[in-house]
């Protein structure tokens, strides 16, 4: 089942370059190319991580740390 | 030059913010405000009206201030180029995570109400899909898509709930006022915070055609959400009393639920569940087109389409990794998101807004308006 989500992955990462990058194969464009696969590098990386149950930061959790003072402060625990 | 070249009139304004914020609000916030204010949840709707309202008008200047800017170029003339790159950046970040809170809890609502043995995941990928294409359509074309379905929606809701009105019980609503300040707060603070999403109307400001109709919108917004959501409340609360519909995780699913008339017109929460889809759909492109202009602008790119693709598999994969469940979803809204959510969402435009004043760049609108 992970190798078959991992195919899906990339086959989705393979389908939206096909789409975009034709467009983007031009020198005024390069801005626009680097951005799109720094984009996408990030996305497949995160989903690629996520299948292999790698453990990938949960960035709610981080937000509960940073504000935790505080909320304990107006939302004391119930 | 702008990255948008479609134009929108201030109606389709009014919809689109309304929409978005109202889509999340209704699934939550009943059940928060009564676990904060008992049944006293409808003098927080009442408090937050006013204070949404005030709340409005910084914002709506500030957006009128710049014609035809972006906030995050704006951003670089108030707080230099890479000032306003990192402004962008951060409200990019911003816009984005809450895209995918949002895609995360309707997904988490098909999955436990509806759809227990379909995978979140088969959700969120085929919800971003619609959500990206529309984005990478344009503003305009999800601008009309919400100013013919919100109308719809909301008449459907409305009319569908005079049906509850025989077996309301008005007696759960007493005592009235018996909650003190300090509960009342805490639950105004959890509304304004889903309120305060508006902010997103600071980069539809610019795609305005006709931006002089802006100073209003605060008003009819703030209304067209406020009325809706009061009467929903009330009639949670009249219907299973304040404790009851703390406990419950979708309160308006369930209140919908138990429209039956002569044991034929019912079953309506499909319909709620369509419109909640779509609604909740619009809502998620709307932030989502925000977050990519802000990140194009910020990146100094000529076009955000090429961003919407792979924005949307970092989507999916964020939507996916934001909660563990939904009770951590729960938790979260009820307690960090407050004070997290209007830290940025107050904070940012109060920072520039001050910033404009103190530096003296733009023209207020009433400056303008002598000339």
């Amino acid at each position: 089942m992970i190798y078959f989500n991992l195919l899906l992955i990339i086959v989705i990462g393979g389908a939206v370059s096909l789409f975009e990058v034709p467009g983007l194969l031009q020198p005024e464009k390069r801005g626009e190319l680097i951005a799109f696969s720094c984009f996408l590098l990030i996305g497949m990386a995160l989903a690629v991580a996520m299948t292999l149950r790698l453990p990938v930061p949960n960035p709610t959790s981080g937000i509960e740390f940073v504000f935790n003072p505080v909320t304990k402060l107006i939302f004391p625990g119930r | 030059m702008s990255l948008e070249r479609g134009m929108i009139s201030s109606r389709q304004v009014m919809f689109l913010v309304t929409n978005m914020i109202f889509a999340t609000e209704i699934q939550f916030v009943p059940a928060l405000l009564t676990m904060y204010a008992g049944q006293d949840a409808w003098v927080v709707v009442l408090i937050v009206t006013i204070v949404g309202f005030l709340f409005g008008v910084p914002i709506i200047s500030l957006g009128l201030r710049f014609p035809g800017k972006t906030p995050v170029e704006y951003g670089m003339d108030l707080l230099g180029k890479w000032g306003g790159r990192a402004l962008g950046i951060f409200l990019g970040l911003f816009f984005f995570y809450v895209a995918a809170v949002a895609v995360r809890e309707l997904a988490d609502h098909l999955v436990i109400a509806v759809m227990p043995q379909t995978p979140l995941v088969v959700f969120i990928a085929l919800y971003v899909f619609a959500i990206a294409y529309g984005v990478y359509l344009g503003l305009e074309v999800f601008a009309r898509v919400s100013e013919i379905l919100y109308p719809v929606f909301l008449g459907t809701l409305m009319l569908g709930t005079i049906f509850l009105i025989p077996s309301l019980n008005l007696n759960l609503l007493k005592p009235v006022l018996t909650h003190s300040p300090l509960e009342l707060l805490r639950g105004s603070l959890t509304l304004l915070a889903f309120y305060g999403e508006g902010l997103a109307i600071l980069f539809l400001i610019p795609c305005m055609r006709r931006p002089e109709q802006a100073p209003g919108l605060n008003m009819k917004i703030t209304l067209l959400l406020n009325i809706p959501l009061l009467v929903m409340v009330v009639m949670e609360v009249a219907m299973f009393g304040a404790m009851e519909t703390s406990r419950i995780l979708f309160p308006s699913f369930e209140l919908v639920k138990m429209i039956s008339v002569a044991g034929f017109f019912e079953r309506m929460e499909s319909f709620l569940l369509a419109f909640w889809v779509t609604t909740v759909c619009l809502k998620v492109a709307l932030l989502y087109y925000t977050a990519m202009i802000s990140f194009a602008r910020s990146l100094n790119l000529r076009d955000y389409r090429p961003l919407v693709w792979p924005g949307a598999v970092s989507l999916t994969a964020l939507a996916v990794l934001v909660f563990s469940d939904v009770t951590q979803a729960r938790e979260f809204l009820a307690r960090s998101w407050p004070l997290f959510g209007l830290s940025v969402e107050g904070g940012v435009p109060i920072l520039l807004y001050s910033l404009a004043l103190l530096r003296k760049k733009g023209v207020s609108w009433r400056g303008r308006q002598k000339k």
